[in-house]
């Protein structure tokens, strides 16, 4: 009788059990043998002789008796990382903004005088014979576009090392990320304790177990 | 890297460059930086191949400096073509003198008169007078027509008068005397056209 009510209680736990670890990452591991299907539980228990002979389990369904995905130790589960990407200060976003606006203010001032030059130079630039008189209106040309070249490689020149120090503090001022990690951790595995209650006729034992 | 080749490039291309020998002397033998006035052609050029001006002999005609001295033009017809004169002003010479007869068979004469110089030496004036030398008439600006050789560097001046058959005319080349170039440019080569045409009504 007591071990028709285990056997029992076994039959209906097993595929519960099964069941409720499917959840888990999918690990090759040996299977554990689970035991099919509840048996037939005889109200006499198995020492009675004249107690007709347990009859087999039928069949159980293909889908039910495929081999059960392995049951996973929780001590094997992966750890759960979290990054979190830190955030810049307001400060450092203004001197970001603030360097960077500069150097392409910087930038935008040199091509201004940049194409000034270009003008200029264009105007007076000459490699064949033009037949034209140099006139003192040239010569003011060509000072204007040597003071233009001037601006324009100081601007250009200030404008990239803008640019080069709003890179370079972009990087350096890089805040770090926050990383936390999740240790998944299975449920306290207190020992099973059976719990056997005397009844009349019999008694029954009972367990029980965290899913 | 490749940005700031790019940006090399383009900041050489605008530098200034001026070829040698691309542009004609300014007033003043001005020329770009690092180039010199070239006498014989009044062109910019290398200053190590520039030749200072010297008027040609056959543009001298002295002696020609006074009035009894004048360079005399062929003779005219009433109505001519113009008669060309290269002459040149070498330096610290003030004036030349050139004469020019009116047929006596003409019944009515204007002559007209052009001076042409480069403006890169000594400004260059003009004036008719008459045999013995007294001045009848100064120079004036010419028609727009005949100023088309400004933009070449050349300068020009005018004069028409009317003027007596059967007489003689003197014209008196000179500089001004301003003295250019602080004296380094005292000189100057020109070329005097002289016509007679018949007056229009």
């Amino acid at each position: 009788m007591t071990w028709t009510l285990v056997a029992s209680l076994i039959g209906v736990i097993g595929p519960t059990r099964a069941r409720a670890d499917r959840v888990g990452p999918e690990i090759p591991e040996e299977p554990e043998p689970v035991e099919p299907g509840p048996p037939v539980v005889d109200p006499d228990g198995p020492d009675t002789p004249d107690a007709p002979t347990p009859a087999l389990p039928a069949p159980a369904d293909p889908e039910f008796e495929r081999p059960l995905r392995p049951t996973i130790p929780r001590s094997r589960m992966a750890d759960i990382v979290v990054e979190t990407p830190g955030e810049r200060s307001p400060t450092n976003i203004t001197v970001l903004v603030g360097l960077s606006t500069l150097a392409l203010a910087s930038g935008l001032l040199g091509l201004h005088f940049h194409l000034e030059t270009k003008h200029a130079t264009e105007a007076v630039n000459a490699d064949t014979f033009t037949g034209r008189v140099w006139m003192p209106a040239d010569q003011a040309l060509v000072d204007d576009a040597a003071r233009d070249r001037t601006r324009t490689i100081w601007l250009y020149g200030v404008g990239g090392s803008l640019l080069v120090g709003a890179i370079v503090t972009l990087i350096a001022t890089d805040p770090d990320s926050t990383i936390t990690v999740i240790h998944p951790r299975a449920a306290t595995s207190s020992p099973t304790i059976p719990t056997i209650s005397p009844v009349a006729g019999g008694a029954i034992v009972g367990t029980g177990w965290q899913f | 890297m490749r940005a700031s080749s790019l940006l090399l490039i383009g900041l050489v291309a605008c530098k200034t460059e001026v070829g040698y020998g691309t542009y004609l002397c300014g007033v003043e033998q001005d020329c770009p930086d690092g180039q010199a006035c070239n006498g014989p052609d009044n062109r910019c050029v290398h200053p190590a191949v520039a030749i200072p001006f010297a008027c040609e002999p056959q543009d001298e005609h002295e002696p020609d400096d006074v009035a009894a001295d004048a360079f005399a033009l062929p003779e005219m017809a009433c109505v001519s073509q113009p008669t060309l004169l290269s002459g040149c002003l070498h330096a610290g010479e003030s004036e030349d003198w050139v004469r020019f007869d009116v047929p006596a068979a003409c019944t009515a004469v204007v002559a007209r008169m052009r001076l042409s110089y480069p403006l890169a030496y000594e400004d260059v004036q003009f004036e008719i007078a008459d045999a013995d030398g007294t001045v009848l008439e100064m120079e004036t600006a010419c028609d727009a027509s005949d100023t088309s050789l400004e933009d070449l560097g050349i300068l020009a001046k005018c004069l028409k008068r009317t003027v007596t058959p059967g007489a003689s005319y003197t014209i008196r080349v000179k500089t001004d005397g301003a003295l250019s170039c602080g004296g380094a440019c005292a000189f100057n080569r020109y070329k005097l056209s002289v016509r007679l045409e018949t007056p229009q009504p």
